[in-house]
C-alpha cells in the first residue's frame, strides 16, 4: 500500500484553512494556551532569590508542567471534533467516495491539528522562556535553562501532541455526538503527562537518554495509534451509524422459519427476556445491540427496549453484541415453562467507556433478574 | 453488472437480490419510494458498504474490499445532499477533490467542472453564501473533476427550480454524450422519463426493468380514444372487426376508448369507418400511460401483494 502526500496534503490544508475560518476552533486555540501561561508565570516570577535548591527545581518542575498542558489539551477538543463532525456536517462521505485511504485521511486530520497546535505550543514556551529570563531572579533564570526542564519541554511537547492527537481521533471514529467525542478526548488526553511529571519532579532521574528513550516511546505509542485508529475507521459504520454486516449470504428464509421457535412447541417452552435499561439512563455506547444465545442471534434490541424469545429447556449462554463490544458471556439454565430475565445496557460512566476500548467486553453489562 | 445483490442491517433488509446490468455510456434510472433501498444501493456500488451476498462489476472491476480503491479511482458519486465544505470558497472545495483525485493538471480541470456547471463567476464564493441550487451544482461539478467512467447521482435535481433543473437535464445529456454511464437515482419521474434509456424500479427488490416504453407496453393495454360530435348509433358496427382492434366501450355518450394492438394500423382503419358511418370525428388520439402511471401501478401492487 502506498501512502499518498498529495492526499494527506489536501486534507491538511482542507482542514488549516477551515480551521481559519471558524471562530470555535481559533478561539479554542488561542483562550486555552493563554489560560495555561498565566499560573506558571506566576509561579516562576513569584519565586524569591533564597529559595532552596529542591524548591526551586519543584516550582519549575510545576511551572513547566502548565506548559505542557497545552501540547495535551489544545489539540484534544479538535481531534475529537475531526471525524465525527464531519459525519454531523454530512461533508463525510463524498470524501470517503474518493480513492483516498484510511490512513491518509486520518493523517491529513492529525496533521491539521498538529500542526498549529506545535506552533502554539513552542511559542507560548518562548513567550514563558523571554519572560523568565527578562523578569525572574537569575538563580531561577539559570535553574530554566540549564537544567533538564527545557529538554523536556521540548522533546515531550510533539508525542503529547500525538498522543491527544490520535486517541481524539479515535474517539472521534467511534463516536455518534461531537460533545462526547470532545469531553472524552480531552480527558483522555491527560494521561501521558504522568511520565513528563515524573521527569520534571525528579522521581525519574532525569538525562538526555531518558528523556530521549521516553519520548521516542511515546512517538512509537503515537505511530501505533496511527495504525490502530485506521484499522478502527470502519466506512461503512462511519456513513450508515451501523455495524458493517460481514455475513456472506443471507439466510435462508425456510430454515429461518425453521429455526424460529414455534408458540407451544414443546421442545421450546422456557423464555428468554432481555431489557435494555441503563441505571442512569445516560448510555455512552449507543446503536442497537444483538443478543447472542448459545452462539446465534436471537434478536436486536434499542435504548428502553425489551425482547423475548423462547428457548429449550436446559444449560445456555447469553451475550450481547454491538459490533467488536461485547459484554461478558453469561451462562444460565432454564427449567421447562420457566422464564429468565436478563437486563443490559451500554457503559454509562467514562471510565468504563474508555476501558472497553481496550477490553472490549467492558462495553456492555449484563446482569441476571 | 449486478447479480443477485442484497443488503441488511441486523434484521432489517436494505435491499434484496437486485439483478441487473448497465451498458456503457448508459443513462440507467433507479426509481423507488423512500426506504426502497436506492441509497444503499448506490453506496454500495460506491465501496462504502460491503453487501450481505451477491456480485457486482463496476466500472470494469469486481467489487470486492480488494478493488475498493481502484472502483473509487475510475467512479464518482453525488449523494443526495452535497456534502460541501462551507466555510470554504467554491475553488477551494474543489482543489481538496482535486487533490484526493492526485490530478496534475488540477487548474484546468477545476476550470472545466466550473464551466459545465455554468459556475465560473462563483469560484471565490463561500459556499454558504450559496443558495441550494447552487451548491448541488457545486455538488455536480466536483463529481465531474475525475473524468469518472460511472457516474452515480443520488436525487441529482431534488429541492432544484425548474431552471436549475433543467440545467442538470441538460449536464446529464451532455455527459451521456461524452460516453459517461450514469446511474441516476431520482423520485422525479418526468426526470426519469425524459433522461433515462433505462429504469429499474426498485422497492426493497427490483421490480421490473426496461426502457420507460417498454414497461408501459408490458403493463398496460395500449388504447385510442374517439370523440365525436354526436353518439353513435351503432358504434358496434363501425369499431368491430378492424385489424388490431381488440375490444371497444362507451366511455361517456360521444366519446369510445378501443383497445389496440398496434394504433399506427388501427387508428386510419377506425378514421374511415367513422367517415362512412357519417360520425363527425372531433378527435381521434392514442392515450398515453406515463411513466408515473407505471410506477404507480408497480409500487401498489407491490404494497397490495406484501400485505396480503
Amino acid at each position: 500500500m502506498t501512502i499518498s502526500a498529495t492526499r494527506i496534503a489536501a486534507i491538511t490544508r482542507k482542514e488549516l484553512r477551515d480551521y481559519r475560518r471558524n471562530r470555535f476552533v481559533i478561539v479554542t486555540m488561542s483562550v486555552v494556551p493563554i489560560i495555561f501561561i498565566i499560573a506558571p508565570m506566576i509561579q516562576i516570577l513569584t519565586i524569591s532569590a533564597t529559595v532552596t535548591s529542591a524548591r526551586l527545581d519543584e516550582r519549575i518542575g510545576i511551572s513547566l508542567l502548565y506548559m505542557l498542558l497545552i501540547p495535551a489539551m489544545v489539540p484534544a477538543a479538535l481531534a475529537a471534533y475531526s471525524v465525527v463532525g464531519e459525519r454531523e456536517q454530512g461533508t463525510l462521505e463524498p470524501v470517503l467516495i474518493t480513492p483516498i485511504r484510511s490512513e491518509e485521511f486520518l493523517l491529513g486530520k492529525a496533521l491539521a491539528v498538529l500542526l498549529p497546535t506545535l506552533g502554539i505550543a513552542y511559542a507560548i514556551f518562548g513567550v514563558f522562556l523571554a519572560c523568565t529570563a527578562l523578569f525572574a531572579h537569575a538563580a531561577v533564570v539559570s535553574a530554566v535553562f540549564e537544567g533538564p526542564h527545557l529538554l523536556t519541554q521540548l522533546l515531550f511537547t510533539p508525542p503529547l501532541a500525538g498522543w491527544s492527537i490520535w486517541v481524539g481521533i479515535a474517539i472521534s471514529t467511534r463516536s455518534s455526538d461531537v460533545r462526547v467525542a470532545q469531553q472524552l478526548g480531552t480527558l483522555a488526553s491527560l494521561p501521558p503527562l504522568g511520565i513528563a511529571a515524573l521527569m520534571s519532579f525528579n522521581v525519574l532521574t532525569p538525562s538526555l537518554w531518558l528523556a530521549f528513550a521516553v519520548a521516542a516511546g511515546l512517538l512509537l505509542v503515537d505511530g501505533l495509534g496511527w495504525r490502530a485508529v485506521a484499522v478502527m475507521f470502519d466506512r461503512e459504520r462511519l456513513i450508515t451509524g451501523r455495524r458493517p454486516d460481514r455475513a456472506t449470504s443471507l439466510p435462508d428464509p425456510a430454515r429461518a422459519s425453521q429455526d424460529e421457535p414455534a408458540k407451544g412447541d414443546p421442545e421450546m417452552s422456557a423464555t428468554l427476556i432481555v431489557t435494555r435499561q441503563p441505571n442512569s439512563g445516560i448510555e455512552l455506547r449507543r446503536g442497537r445491540f444483538d443478543i447472542t444465545v448459545d452462539g446465534t442471534s436471537v434478536g436486536a434490541l434499542d435504548n428502553h427496549e425489551t425482547v423475548q424469545t423462547n428457548l429449550e429447556p436446559g444449560h445456555h449462554t447469553l451475550r450481547i453484541n454491538a459490533g467488536r463490544y461485547t459484554s461478558r458471556t453469561r451462562p444460565f439454565d432454564v427449567a421447562d415453562g420457566e422464564t429468565v430475565n436478563f437486563r443490559c445496557h451500554g457503559a454509562s460512566i467514562w471510565p468504563t467507556y474508555l476501558a472497553s476500548i481496550v477490553k472490549p467486553d467492558l462495553a456492555i453489562s449484563l446482569k441476571r433478574g | 453488472m449486478v447479480e443477485h445483490l442484497s443488503k441488511r442491517f441486523g434484521d432489517r433488509v436494505a435491499y434484496q437480490d437486485v439483478s441487473f446490468e448497465v451498458g456503457h455510456g448508459e443513462v440507467f434510472g433507479f426509481l423507488g419510494p423512500n426506504g426502497a433501498g436506492k441509497t444503499t444501493t448506490v453506496r454500495t456500488l460506491g465501496t462504502l458498504i460491503a453487501p450481505s451476498a451477491g456480485t457486482a462489476t463496476v466500472a470494469g472491476l469486481r467489487l470486492t474490499p480488494d478493488n475498493g480503491h481502484a472502483i473509487r479511482e475510475r467512479i464518482s458519486v453525488m449523494p443526495e445532499a452535497p456534502g460541501l465544505y462551507l466555510r470554504l470558497t467554491v475553488f477551494e472545495n474543489l482543489a481538496c477533490f482535486a487533490g484526493l483525485y492526485q490530478l496534475s493538471d488540477q487548474a484546468e480541470r477545476i476550470a472545466a467542472a466550473l464551466k459545465a456547471v455554468n459556475l465560473t463567476d462563483r469560484a471565490d464564493d463561500l459556499c454558504r453564501n450559496l443558495s441550494k441550487g447552487l451548491r448541488q451544482r457545486v455538488g455536480l461539478a466536483r463529481t465531474l473533476l475525475n473524468d469518472p467512467i460511472v457516474l452515480f447521482l443520488d436525487e441529482p435535481t431534488s429541492g432544484l427550480d425548474p431552471v436549475a433543473a433543467r440545467e442538470v437535464h441538460e449536464l446529464i445529456d451532455d455527459l451521456r454524450q461524452r460516453g459517461v454511464t450514469i446511474f441516476l437515482t431520482t423520485h422525479h419521474l418526468a426526470e426519469a422519463e425524459r433522461l433515462c434509456d433505462r429504469v429499474a424500479i426498485l422497492n426493497t427488490t427490483v421490480l421490473s426493468i426496461g426502457r420507460p416504453a417498454e414497461l408501459r407496453d408490458r403493463l398496460f393495454k395500449r388504447t385510442l380514444t374517439v370523440r365525436t360530435r354526436t353518439p353513435l348509433t351503432d358504434p358496434d358496427h363501425v369499431f368491430a372487426g378492424h385489424p388490431g382492434v381488440e375490444a371497444w366501450q362507451i366511455e361517456q355518450p360521444g366519446a369510445y376508448v378501443l383497445t389496440v394492438t398496434d394504433a399506427e394500423i388501427a387508428a386510419p382503419d377506425i378514421v374511415r369507418a367513422l367517415v362512412a358511418a357519417g360520425a363527425d370525428v372531433l378527435t381521434i388520439a392514442e392515450s398515453q400511460h406515463s411513466l408515473e402511471d407505471v410506477y404507480l401501478e408497480m409500487i401498489d401492487s407491490d404494497v397490495e401483494a406484501s400485505t396480503r
